[in-house]
């Protein structure tokens, strides 16, 4: 169950949550247990977590299906929020813009995810296809055969360091760099100032409101309430 | 196996030169989101209400 507080949106329910913390950590562990064989100087430190070298080995495909299969269940849950649109195309010709905090408030199209989000996705959607279909004759050489396994550790690797990017870049947005995200995949609720800030389009689908209106007007309302300069005035204008 | 058997140039440089390159490579995307942090700051929710989020 999600407590929706009066100044919060419902962005993430439970099911997404589950499915989402349920593809981290077996993307971490898949993670851990395949750098731990990618790079002697990584085997040293990691494998000793995972009970030795052998284990570490045993565990790594086991870790990668059930992520494989999660991801699927995340696949279809988002496909539809997911899918590209002409205002993606849009969002990334303002890239920079977006890297540099040029604007306060997102483009007034950006909806429920943006192309950021949207690329992300789809990066570990074909490396998922492509660890799983890489990585089975690696696990099976004796059957797939030797090129076919030489073949799937270069192909594996590509895609583990893309992985590997997408998800120090995804760790940074979703806690540090953009503050309230976080607690959209704990607590699963947003605050509307997050929401009109973020993902305007969004907003006006989840309230049938304006998201600019609605942000001019808590501007005024916080400018009477701050008259004082006083904090706790101002934090309380959000429930206003 | 052959008589003189070799390991393949591809393959070292695969190994020894290709992989680790790629990881340090991968792993550079840390110390950039910090840098990128400390230059740019985070984006707070608008307008800022908290003391912590007002711009620096």
């Amino acid at each position: 169950m999600t407590l929706v507080r009066g100044d919060e949106l419902l962005r993430h329910p439970v099911y997404s949550r589950v499915v989402h913390w349920s593809v981290a950590i077996f993307f971490l562990l898949a993670l851990l247990t395949g750098l731990a064989i990618y790079s002697p100087w990584l085997y040293r430190w990691i494998t000793p977590l995972f009970g030795g070298g052998p284990m570490t080995r045993l565990l790594h495909p086991w870790f990668s299906i059930v992520f494989v299969a999660i991801f699927a269940l995340q696949f279809l849950n988002w496909l539809a929020p997911m899918s590209w649109t002409p205002d993606d195309r849009r969002w990334l010709r303002g890239l920079r813009a977006y890297v540099v905090n040029e604007e306060a408030l997102a483009p007034e199209y950006v909806g429920f995810f943006n192309a950021g989000q949207k690329l992300y996705f789809w990066a570990i959607a074909i490396s998922a296809i492509v660890f799983l279909l890489s990585g089975i004759p690696m696990w099976f050489p004796a059957t797939f055969g030797r090129v076919a396994a030489a073949i799937g550790y270069v192909l594996h690797d590509v895609a583990a360091i893309v992985m590997l990017v997408g998800f120090i870049v995804h760790f940074y947005e979703g806690t540090a760099a953009q503050p309230g995200t976080f607690q959209s995949m704990t607590r699963g609720t947003v605050e509307r100032r997050w929401a009109w800030t973020h993902h305007p389009a969004w907003y006006r689908e989840a309230t049938g409101r304006d998201p600019r209106a609605d942000y001019d007007s808590f501007v005024r309302r916080m400018f009477r309430s701050s008259s004082t300069d006083d904090a706790h005035q101002r934090t309380s204008a959000i429930n206003d | 196996l052959p008589s003189n058997p070799q390991i393949p140039v591809s393959y070292t440089v695969w190994k020894r030169v290709a992989k680790p390159l790629a990881l340090l490579m991968g792993l550079l995307a840390a110390p950039v989101a910090f840098f990128h942090y400390v230059t740019e700051g985070p984006k707070e929710p608008q307008p800022p209400v908290r003391d912590r989020e007002m711009p620096r």
